[in-house]
């Protein structure tokens, strides 16, 4: 169900005035029944695995808390990333290793990736958020960030930490709640547990929040959208198409991530729950660090905590957090699709982060820059995201780099 | 001033009553001021057009109101919707009067009956590549009311341009994915034309009953198109983008010191020779996909659309075009070992499933002076091509029903 649909519409039209009849203690469970409903309609058998996912890490998380075992959080983490790489990844590594058979002539390898290739598999919505959630909830439980009064906020179960039906529905709640089930924000389980009741002036900033949303992506993203596609069509494009190709498609990915995350925003607080926020003025930045700061901060605050920061952090040397940088952004690249042109959208961002630090390390930003010199910054920051998304935009690395050649040639 | 300040006080205490208030007094307006719009009711997935959908629409109010007559749908790309040629030189306002000639001379020996009224129908549009062909020809079928007639007084032309099984042209598979519904629900199709999966499931199915019954009933949603065309003179998303683009190049224009240029007055049918074109800037164009390489998802559908016509033949015959293409512009690049493989696989893919096949793309009476470029015709270009359509229209629209079906 698209958050632009009908059917999304009727679906919130119906849920809200239930939700503001009933008491406050059993809203939680139609939140998880109507979030249920929402995911199943789609794909019913993709309910029960993502179900199945959250009960096998709400039950670990539990055991975690009572023994901090680094072998059953090591294998909880595999186990969510190893769903998570069959659905999505599994494709790319066997024509990867088919590519590589093939290239040096070893026939086993050949014959052995082309029985394990699966067509056609269909990837559950939005398994790439709920897996961030789920390695965010582990390892928090294991650095004993989500503490007994977390995992528990109201007080209400016997025994904080332990299995209990309350425990298990909010987790299952954190993990399916619909509104940010598609696009995010990314969550975190200690602020999502504090809900509120809505009061009527919530209901109309959040419905107001939801309206601003839509306009952003139904009106702007996806009238940009049309001029974008030439970034997918480089040899038939001239270069000032590529050029205003590029433009609208920095402008069409903002306005549709950030509308839906409007939605998501606006709706929570409808149904009580404050979720992050996850763009802020984005392409106002005035270099790329702040440019992730603003961006998409659900994520790159999530890739700062459970991979930079794990990695060594900025307390390292300079090779080395450079080093870093690089592959958590490749990572980073990895996660927004399993392709060969996202991963060099990350590196492309990685070696930009890398050279801001080292450019900050000889050159330190003078404390109070002019006017002209922060216009020249945010217009190089816009300009190196810009072609970050030509990268990104391409259907192939092939074309990614053919479309960057091409805006730079002369043909026409 | 007193109903000023209520409203106001409605907007301040109830924001969400004040909004469905205005939403409610805008559908009394628009049902008081505005007919009902039959292209959304019937297509209420695309609530702005798609592909041609109010030519088919009108088609079937035409069929629907059992007036006698042929009716003749041009289905295809640029060629067959005229689109560079003024009114009065487009291809379907050539064929009519070619076509209704060759039943008149056909009819005269019997005096008693007079030949039907020719329609022709363009539901065509600029690069239709041979996937929006065949999901326009199944929504065409689909389309036409059950009726006590037999459909046998409608015949339609598919294009198939050469041009789109190059490499320059595959990508995008399908020019227009609105269409993509027609297409069969095969996921690795789909995924072959880089389309979203089928929607399956029960949201799909809520979907569309919703659509199909609140586009009916709320004229909010059904009067979207007839808005649109009103006050941007189209649909919204090309309004805006054209409006931009117009903007961006008058702004880059005045940058550089020059004056916003009027709209061209140059003569629109003067041929290719008198726009400066050259041979190179269209070689990419039939540099073509191996045939027997998956990435030729053109020549693919093509099979597909021989299938699809196959099947149909005996219900809506159908013939294919092969369009026209400049001969002295292109010169060597026709006579190419690939070029020849795919006008002979063209050939020979028709024939495998009865369809009749006009290939017209080394006709060398369509002289290089009938040409605006590579392919679109002046008005003489679009002349001979009706003579030649109508020509090859006869057989079918005079063959009785029966007859056909026998032969299936």
């Amino acid at each position: 169900m698209q958050l632009t649909s009908l059917t999304f519409l009727a679906f919130v039209l119906l849920l809200l005035p239930v939700h503001g009849l009933l008491p406050s203690r059993t809203r939680p469970l139609l939140l998880l029944l109507a979030s249920l409903l929402f995911y199943a309609g789609a794909v019913p058998l993709h309910a029960l695995l993502i179900v199945a996912m959250a009960l096998t890490v709400y039950l670990g998380g539990c055991a975690l808390h009572q023994k901090q075992s680094r072998a059953l959080y090591v294998a909880l983490i595999l186990l969510c990333v190893g769903v998570l790489g069959y659905f999505k990844y599994w494709r790319l590594l066997c024509s990867m290793l088919d590519f590589t058979a093939t290239g040096l002539g070893w026939q086993a390898l050949h014959t052995a990736t082309q029985r394990l290739q699966i067509e056609d598999v269909r990837i559950p919505l939005g398994i790439s958020f709920f897996t961030f959630e789920f390695v965010h909830y582990l390892t928090d439980i294991r650095l004993q960030r989500l503490t007994s009064d977390r995992l528990d906020p109201a007080g209400a179960a016997p025994s904080p930490g332990r299995p209990s039906l309350r425990g298990a529905r909010d987790f299952l709640l954190f993990t399916l709640f619909f509104p940010t089930l598609l696009a995010g924000p990314i969550k975190r389980f200690q602020s999502f547990g504090r809900s509120f009741t809505p009061t009527g002036e919530d209901i109309a900033a959040g419905l107001a929040r939801v309206l601003l949303g839509l306009g952003k992506k139904v009106l702007l993203a996806d009238s940009l959208a049309s001029m974008a596609l030439r970034l997918s069509q480089p040899d038939q494009t001239t270069p000032h198409g590529l050029w205003l190709a590029m433009y609208a498609y920095a402008g069409q990915i903002y306005l549709d991530f950030s509308g839906y995350s409007d939605v998501a925003i606006g709706l929570s607080r409808c149904l009580g729950y404050r979720i992050p926020e996850n763009f802020n003025w984005p392409y106002s930045a005035t270099s790329l660090p702040e440019f992730w700061r603003r961006w998409h901060i659900s994520l790159s605050s999530w890739i700062r905590d459970y991979l930079f920061i794990p990695l060594g952090g900025s307390r390292q040397s300079p090779a080395r957090v450079a080093i870093n940088l690089l592959l958590v952004m490749a990572a980073c690249g990895l996660w927004h699709g399993a392709a060969g042109h996202f991963v060099l959208w990350g590196l492309w961002h990685g070696l930009g982060l890398g050279a801001c630090r080292l450019w900050r390390r000889f050159r330190p930003a003078p404390t109070a820059p002019s006017r002209l010199l922060r216009i020249w910054y945010g217009v190089l920051t816009f300009h190196f995201v810009c072609f970050g998304w030509v990268l990104f935009a391409a259907p192939s690395l092939q074309a990614a780099l053919q479309a960057v050649a091409r805006m730079f040639s002369r043909a026409h | 001033m007193r109903c000023g300040c209520l409203l106001r006080a409605v907007r301040l205490k109830r924001p969400l009553g004040f909004a469905l208030l205005w939403l409610l007094l805008l559908e009394v307006t628009l049902r008081l001021t505005l007919p009902a719009d039959p292209r959304t009711i019937s297509d209420p997935a695309h609530p702005y057009g798609c592909f041609a959908d109010q030519t088919l629409t009108e088609l079937v109010a035409a069929r629907a109101d059992g007036t006698a007559a042929v009716d003749v749908v041009l289905i295809g790309d640029s060629v067959l919707a005229s689109v560079e040629n003024p009114v009065g030189s487009k291809l379907a306002e050539l064929l009519q009067p070619a076509l209704t000639e060759r039943l008149l001379a056909k009819s005269a020996p019997d005096a008693k009956a007079t030949p039907p009224k020719v329609r022709v129908w363009t539901v065509a549009a600029g690069g239709a590549h041979a996937a929006d062909v065949l999901a326009a020809l199944t929504r065409l079928q689909h389309s036409l009311p059950p009726e006590p007639r037999p459909l046998s007084k409608l015949v339609v032309v598919a294009s198939s341009n050469v041009i789109f099984f190059s490499k320059r042209h595959r990508v995008p598979a399908m020019t227009y994915p609105c269409l993509a519904g027609w297409l069969p629900a095969d996921p690795a199709l789909h995924r072959q034309l880089g389309l979203p999966p089928p929607s399956t499931g029960p949201w799909s199915t809520t979907e569309q009953f919703l659509q199909k019954h609140l586009t009916r009933h709320v004229y909010l949603l059904q009067q979207r198109r007839h808005l649109a065309e009103r006050w941007l003179g189209g649909p919204p998303r090309e309004a805006l983008r054209e409006g931009f683009v117009s903007g961006v190049r008058g702004l880059l224009q005045r940058l550089k010191g020059q004056r916003p240029q009027p709209s061209t007055t140059e003569d629109p049918d003067r041929p290719w020779s008198a726009r400066g074109y050259t041979q190179a800037q269209f070689a990419a164009s039939y540099d073509v996909v191996p045939l027997d390489s998956p990435e030729a998802t053109n020549f693919q559908l093509t099979q597909r659309l021989a299938q699809q016509a196959g099947q149909i033949q005996g219900q809506i015959p159908t013939l294919v075009l092969v369009s026209p293409q400049n001969q002295a512009l292109l010169g060597a690049l026709l006579q190419t070992p690939s070029y020849q493989q795919l006008t002979s696989a063209l050939h020979s893919t028709f024939a495998a499933h009865s369809v009749p096949l006009l290939q017209l793309d080394r006709d060398s009476a369509f002289l290089s002076s009938m040409f605006l470029d590579q392919d679109h015709l002046t008005r003489a270009g679009n002349q001979l091509l009706a003579t030649r359509l109508a020509e090859a229209l006869l057989p079918l629209l005079l063959a009785p029903l029966s007859e056909r079906d026998a032969a299936d």
